[in-house]
Order: structure tokens, then C-alpha cells, then sequence
């Protein structure tokens, strides 16, 4: 097994150049290049798919979460309104009005 | 909902004490997102408190006010019973004194008349007469007090019906309209938490069906289904831009990963 073109297909991927660094030191530490290298790459990978997974899984919890803030912000101002609202009709509705309205 | 977020904090929480030196950069990124959350949350429950003050604090100040309405035609009411029964007493007392001086005037009349045996006739009859238009007079004079007292306490009566009237329209017209505000209020709190959970339940989803499929779409070349899938959940937060672009550099580490895997694949074979 060529460990150079190995080492090619490993450095000229789109992944991260920590995830790179990683799989080069798997390949580094193997002393006769095999299938079970291309496994424990393989493995690697697999780890590192389900944690990259799970982040774009929280990425979108976090931005349900800021979309619900911002929903909250306005649903406050609607609460803050309609109090107000009900206090001022509240006030207008004393006993002065009930005898102006007898 | 509550408790889903709470399962997968407990899970990264243990992720992070176990790979904390190879995953240290994801974690970071993934409690800061649960301390947000949990901070989200909190705030939601105290949202929750506040509105129930305020209601609280809306209800106080309405009935206030309107207490003191209510008891505006109630005190009419009151006021009224108490002039109709004191016409009423009124009104038997002289009757009663009016009666009496006309029993005392026709007594005397008769005492006259027997007093004075060999009267003459029509002074006994000129008294008696006296009597009588004495009563008369009386008489007429307990009605008219008695006809006052009447037109006064039906005044009351309508003065009483009037403010409950205009009372319970203002009440009306302002218990529909809070009705109607705090129900929209009600409604907007519902969406926003439902949207709030089909978020996460859709993130929680997608990365199931991710992990359940991982290993065979590897192998087989089908991760594009399950891409297409997870980049049109992540077109819902593009207006989200700083979330947008996070989530898409992983979703370029994700085509990567599966590039690599499968021609280590090819190499080995």
C-alpha cells in the first residue's frame, strides 16, 4: 500500500486541518501500511461525521433558540402594550364617569 | 420539550468530560449553546410569571373601579328602600295623626253637641260639618304627601336601573375587549414556543436520521438524500447569517469526511 498517496488523498481534502492532522499521525505511527490503517482512518472519519452531524444539529437548536428570543422581545412588547391599555381603560372607568353617565 | 434538552445536555456534558482533548473546540461550541438554551428557557418561565403579574395587576385595577360602579346604584338602591320606607312610616304616621284629629274633632263635635243639649241644631250640624272638612283636609293632604313620596322613589328606581345599565355595557365592551387582547396574547406565546420545539425537535431529528444512516450511506453513496435534507433545514436559519455560515462550514467538514472515506475505500481495495 503507497503511504505517500495515502498521505496525498488525506492532505488535499476538504476537512479540517485538525482532523488532517490527526489522520496523518494514524498513518505516521503505522509501521506496515494496511487495510486495517484504511479502517482505523475510517473510523476516524466516522467519529468525526457524527460529531460535525450533531454540531449542525445544535447549530440549528441554537438558532430555534435566538429566533425564539427575538419572538419573545415582540410577544413582551405586546404584553407591555396591552397592559398599559387595560390600565388606562380601567382608570377612565371611575365613579366620576358612573354619576357623568346617571 | 424541556426535558429532550435537558437529556442532551446530560449526554454532552459526559462528551465532554471523555473527549474533551480531541473535541475541545465542538464543545465549547455545543455547552455554549446549551448554557444559551437553558438561559432561553429560564427566560420563557419567567416571561411566564411576569404575565401572570401583570394579569394579576390588570384584574386588580379593573375591579377596582368597577366596584365602585357597582356600588353606585346598589347605594341608590339602598338609599332609595330606605326614603320608600320612611314615605311609608311617614305616610301612616299621619295618616294616623290625621285620623285621630279627625276622631278628636268629631269626638268634640259630639261631646259639643251632647255638651250642649238644647243647642241649637244647626250649631251641633256646623260642627260636625267643621269635622268633616277637617278630615277631608287631612285626608287630602296624607295623598299628596303619599303621591310625592311615590314619584320620588320611582325617580330612585329609574336613576338605579340607568347606572346598572350604563355599568354593565362599560363592562361588557371592556371584559370583551380584554378578553380578546389577553387570547391573541395567548395565541402569539402558543406559536412562539410550538415553533421554539419544532425547531429543536427538527434539529434532533435530522442528526437521528443522520447517525441511524451514517454507516450505510457511507458505504453506499446515498449521504446526498440526507444532505439535500439537512441543507433544507439550514435554508429555515439563513436569516440567521452567522448561524447560516457556521452551519454550512460543517456541512462542507460532513461532504469531506464522506469524500475521504470513500476513497480510502477505493485505496483499499
Amino acid at each position: 500500500m503507497d503511504k505517500n498517496k495515502i498521505i496525498k488523498l488525506i492532505q488535499r481534502a476538504a476537512i479540517s486541518s485538525e482532523l488532517k492532522a490527526e489522520l496523518l499521525q494514524i498513518v505516521e505511527q503505522e509501521e506496515n501500511l494496511g487495510k486495517e490503517t484504511i479502517q482505523k482512518l475510517q473510523e476516524k472519519l466516522a467519529g468525526k461525521a457524527d460529531e460535525v452531524a450533531q454540531n449542525i444539529a445544535d447549530i440549528m437548536a441554537e438558532s430555534a433558540t435566538d429566533k425564539f428570543n427575538q419572538d419573545m422581545d415582540s410577544w413582551e412588547k405586546d404584553v407591555n402594550d396591552f397592559q398599559s391599555e387595560v390600565n388606562k381603560k380601567a382608570d377612565k372607568i371611575d365613579l366620576e364617569e358612573a354619576r357623568k353617565g346617571m | 420539550m424541556g426535558k429532550n434538552i435537558e437529556i442532551r445536555g446530560e449526554e454532552n456534558l459526559e462528551m465532554a468530560g471523555e473527549k474533551r482533548t480531541e473535541m475541545s473546540l465542538l464543545e465549547i461550541g455545543r455547552q455554549r449553546r446549551q448554557e444559551k438554551m437553558q438561559r432561553v428557557k429560564t427566560r420563557f418561565s419567567s416571561f411566564g410569571a411576569k404575565i401572570k403579574n401583570v394579569f394579576k395587576r390588570i384584574v386588580g385595577a379593573g375591579s377596582t373601579s368597577l366596584d365602585a360602579i357597582f356600588a353606585a346604584p346598589e347605594a341608590a338602591k339602598i338609599a332609595g328602600t330606605e326614603i320608600e320606607a320612611g314615605g311609608k312610616a311617614m305616610g301612616r304616621g299621619v295618616k294616623r295623626g290625621a285620623e285621630a284629629t279627625a276622631g278628636a274633632v268629631i269626638e268634640s263635635g259630639k261631646a259639643v253637641s251632647r255638651g250642649v243639649k238644647t243647642g241649637v241644631e244647626t250649631g251641633a250640624g256646623m260642627v260636625v260639618e267643621g269635622g268633616i272638612a277637617t278630615g277631608r283636609g287631612v285626608k287630602k293632604g296624607v295623598e299628596m304627601a303619599g303621591a310625592g313620596l311615590e314619584s320620588a322613589n320611582k325617580w330612585t328606581n329609574e336613576m338605579g336601573l340607568r347606572a346598572d345599565a350604563w355599568v354593565d355595557k362599560k363592562y361588557e365592551a371592556m371584559g370583551d375587549w380584554t378578553q380578546e387582547q389577553w387570547q391573541k396574547i395567548q395565541e402569539k406565546g402558543g406559536d412562539i414556543r410550538q415553533g421554539f420545539t419544532d425547531g429543536i425537535e427538527k434539529a434532533r431529528a435530522t442528526y437521528k436520521q443522520f447517525q441511524e444512516n451514517r454507516a450505510e450511506a457511507a458505504r453506499q453513496r446515498k449521504l446526498a438524500n440526507l444532505r439535500a435534507e439537512m441543507n433544507q433545514a439550514l435554508e429555515a436559519i439563513k436569516w440567521n447569517q452567522e448561524r447560516y455560515k457556521e452551519a454550512e462550514q460543517q456541512m462542507k467538514e460532513l461532504e469531506g469526511i464522506d469524500d475521504l472515506t470513500e476513497e480510502l475505500a477505493e485505496v483499499a481495495e
